[in-house]
């Protein structure tokens, strides 16, 4: 029984691998501090939902939807007949592991003598990559208005929340043009 | 008579602080009531010193119009939109037939509090009173004209869509006056991109036709279409 326990523990280890670094799982949206969601953000809240899209799609979306000239990310918004600015980015997370099994193999070829010269070296390592979307919105005194603190907060979060629904659901972005007249 | 351009001077010298809400007259509560109309409390001392100083010559300097909300100048875009194409026209001829005399909802510079639409009220038993015709020659509001040429600008006051070849935009409107001190400022705060975004939040009628290259076309040809005067900087 000891054994076998300790064979477990040894096959489990080695098939694993170890984690370095993991990108969130975000399962609707998340608000944080946009800075320590990616350093180069600013220090304001910010919406954060995961993008499955393709690349700049959100951002076609968004010009499609409020008639932008192209590639300003600064949006002039109205909520509630209060203006903002919208600032939208995109970034990746990534998840990286280190992968014991191809190590050992390397190890175990070097040990015994065969010239393997890391062969299986570039499968130490793996990488899953997630895009993100995360949006900051200030109000016209620069205030972070997505803030706990600022008195628009649960309806900018509430406008957002559709916004986000909106382009998950939305295929033709032409649709979303309309919609703006909500 | 010193003193008053003395206060007239200081008034000059700091401007009221608004925003694109209040640009755009949505929200008001930087204006202050004259008679029953509302202005900026600037304008309003402004106006009424240059009143006071017409009534000496004679002229009874009326105000038709001042500041006008973004719905009340909703409801006016709208109404003639409906009236024209009811008439038959093209909703995009419609707009340009709409645009001689009438903004766009949240574009018009009476939303700002420093503009005014004048006539005399010496003049009775008037019809229609904003001709252009009317202010000119032996039109009952001549004499109001030429005062005001001589002095408004006095007090601050500018006409703002001037009988001038070059300028381009809306038609002479000889009765519509702007309190340039504060109306510059205005200006140069005014956020075009902002105001398109909430022109088209709101469902005006017709807005299905302006898209973004008409309203910048629009906000040069037209809202910059004004007295180089009164131009910000």
């Amino acid at each position: 029984m000891k054994h076998l326990l300790v064979y477990l523990f040894l096959f489990a280890f080695f098939t694993s691998c170890i984690p370095l670094s993991f990108a969130p799982n975000i399962k609707t949206d998340k608000v944080k501090l946009a800075k320590r969601f990616k350093r180069d953000l600013p220090k304001q809240q910010g919406f954060i939902f995961e993008d499955p899209k393709e690349v700049d799609e959100f951002y076609t979306f968004i010009n499609t939807k409020y008639q932008l000239p192209g590639i300003d990310r600064k949006i002039p918004l109205w909520i509630d007949k209060k203006p903002y600015i919208m600032n939208i980015y995109e970034r990746s997370r990534a998840t990286n592991t280190f992968n014991f099994v191809p190590f050992i193999f390397d190890l175990v070829l070097s040990n015994e003598g065969v010239e393997s010269h890391g062969f299986f070296s570039s499968f130490y390592s793996s990488r899953w990559e997630k895009w993100f979307v995360i949006i900051t919105l200030t109000d016209l005194k620069e205030q972070d208005a997505l803030a706990p603190e600022h008195e628009k907060r649960k309806a900018n979060l509430l406008y957002l929340r559709n916004l986000q629904k909106e382009y998950l659901n939305t295929a033709n972005y032409r649709e979303a043009y309309f919609k703006v007249k909500d | 008579m010193r003193l008053t351009f003395l206060l007239l001077f200081l008034c000059h010298l700091s401007f009221a602080q608004v925003n694109i809400v209040q640009l755009m007259g949505i929200e008001n509560s930087h204006l202050s009531t004259f008679d029953t109309h509302k202005l900026t409390p600037k304008t309003a001392t402004a106006f009424s010193a240059m009143q006071a100083a017409a009534l000496k010559d004679g002229i009874n300097i009326q105000l038709l119009s001042a500041y006008r909300s973004f719905e009340r100048q909703q409801y006016i875009w709208e109404d003639k939109f409906e009236r024209y194409t009811a008439e038959g026209l093209s909703p995009e001829a419609a707009i340009a037939r709409i645009l001689k005399y009438s903004t766009i909802p949240g574009t018009s510079r009476h939303h700002w509090g420093t503009d005014i639409d004048i006539t005399d009220g010496n003049i009775k038993d008037e019809k229609r009173l904003l001709v252009p015709n009317k202010f000119h020659n032996n039109g009952p509001f001549a004499p109001l004209h030429k005062w005001m040429e001589a002095n408004a600008h006095r007090y601050g006051f500018y006409l703002v869509y001037t009988k001038d070849n070059a300028r381009t935009g809306f038609s002479y409107e000889p009765w519509h006056y702007s309190y340039l001190p504060e109306a510059k400022a205005f200006l140069n705060g005014y956020n075009s991109r902002m105001a398109f975004a909430y022109f088209k939040s709101v469902g005006v009628r017709g807005s299905e036709h302006i898209d973004r290259n008409f309203w910048d076309d629009y906000y040069n040809t037209f809202v910059k279409g004004i007295n180089v005067k009164l131009m910000g900087d």
